[in-house]
């Protein structure tokens, strides 16, 4: 395989091109891991923070005509926002729709829509 | 005539072998360290995404088992929240119908305990020993009523409607530092 001269400078010239691009995929592939898991925890956090809105809104007093609002919200270091809108869709039922954006560069959105019921009331 | 004829046999010099050496120790300390920081990122990835799903499924089961909290058909098994503390939550619920909140074979998780602390997360069934169900750096509860006013650190169980915990995970290995809130509203909540 070797000449008796030595190696090639294209040769070694291949080898090294070899050793650059096993070296750059492997850092790529771990690189691209990492993202993909940010990613993800961003959208966990943010579907936890819209349950946790929807929890709260559903254990909360009925609140009559429509509603919208925003907040800051802030999971350590990921930062974000919660927008909500409230409406009356029947005198006894009320739909909540709750949008979280979890994260500024690349950040991840969850959307949660419920319904909500009134009881216990005359005419309802 | 010998030593002559050994001394011009091609080959390579004491200086090409050296910076050969040379290279070839750079190349492969490189390659070293590279794998060595692939290796420990994927495996911070791997302890981040365990610490993480653990806690999730922590909190999964958690919310759901809270969520049945005073289910009290009979009226008389005295089913609900018995004790609320900030690394303390006891909690029944008669599913059986029984009239009281005594496990049997068929329902064997009418009275459920939870403790929090740091590196804890716990659950107990029943009465019986707290065991790990995940490993936060840290967690702890909150008690809110239904306006949503925190009701502090020893409320009254009767009072409360909705039950937030709150878990730290800030593992320098464990990824980014965070603070994740679960919040759950009681379902079977009677106003005191």
């Amino acid at each position: 395989m070797r000449s008796p001269g030595g190696w090639t400078l294209v040769e070694v010239l291949v080898a090294l091109l070899l050793l650059t691009v096993g070296g750059l995929a492997l850092a790529g592939s771990a690189t691209h891991a990492h993202a993909a898991r940010e990613r993800a925890l961003r959208s966990a956090l943010a579907l936890t923070a819209a349950e946790s809105w929807i929890e709260t809104w559903r254990a909360g007093p009925w609140v009559v005509g429509p509603t919208t609002g925003a907040a800051p919200a802030a999971w350590g270091v990921v930062t974000g926002s919660v927008e909500w809108t409230v409406g009356r869709l029947a005198p006894c039922l009320s739909e909540a729709r709750v949008r979280v954006v979890a994260g500024t560069r690349t950040p991840a959105t969850a959307t949660l829509v419920t319904r909500r019921f009134r009881e216990s009331v005359a005419g309802c | 005539m010998l030593r002559s004829s050994r001394l011009k046999r091609a080959g390579f010099t004491v200086v090409e072998l050296l910076v050969a050496a040379t290279v070839g120790l750079f190349v492969t300390g490189a390659a070293i360290s590279l794998c060595w920081t692939g290796n420990r990122i994927v495996a911070g990835l791997l302890e981040s995404q365990r610490a993480w799903q653990e806690t999730r499924a922590a909190a999964t089961l958690w919310t759901a088992e809270l969520r049945g909290a005073g289910y009290d058909p009979t009226s008389t098994a005295g089913a609900g929240v018995s004790r609320a503390r900030s690394d303390t939550l006891e909690f029944s619920a008669d599913w059986n119908a029984s009239g009281a909140v005594t496990p049997t074979a068929g329902n064997p998780s009418e009275r459920l305990a939870y403790a929090l602390g740091a590196g804890t997360w716990k659950r107990g069934v029943n009465g019986g020993p707290r065991l790990p169900a995940a490993w936060p750096d840290s967690a702890k509860f909150s008690y809110f009523d239904g306006l949503a006013a925190d009701l502090g650190a020893s409320p009254d169980p009767a009072a409360i409607r909705l039950v937030e915990v709150r878990v730290f995970l800030a593992s320098p290995r464990a990824g980014p530092a965070l603070v994740v809130r679960w919040r759950v509203a009681r379902r079977n909540f009677r106003t005191p």
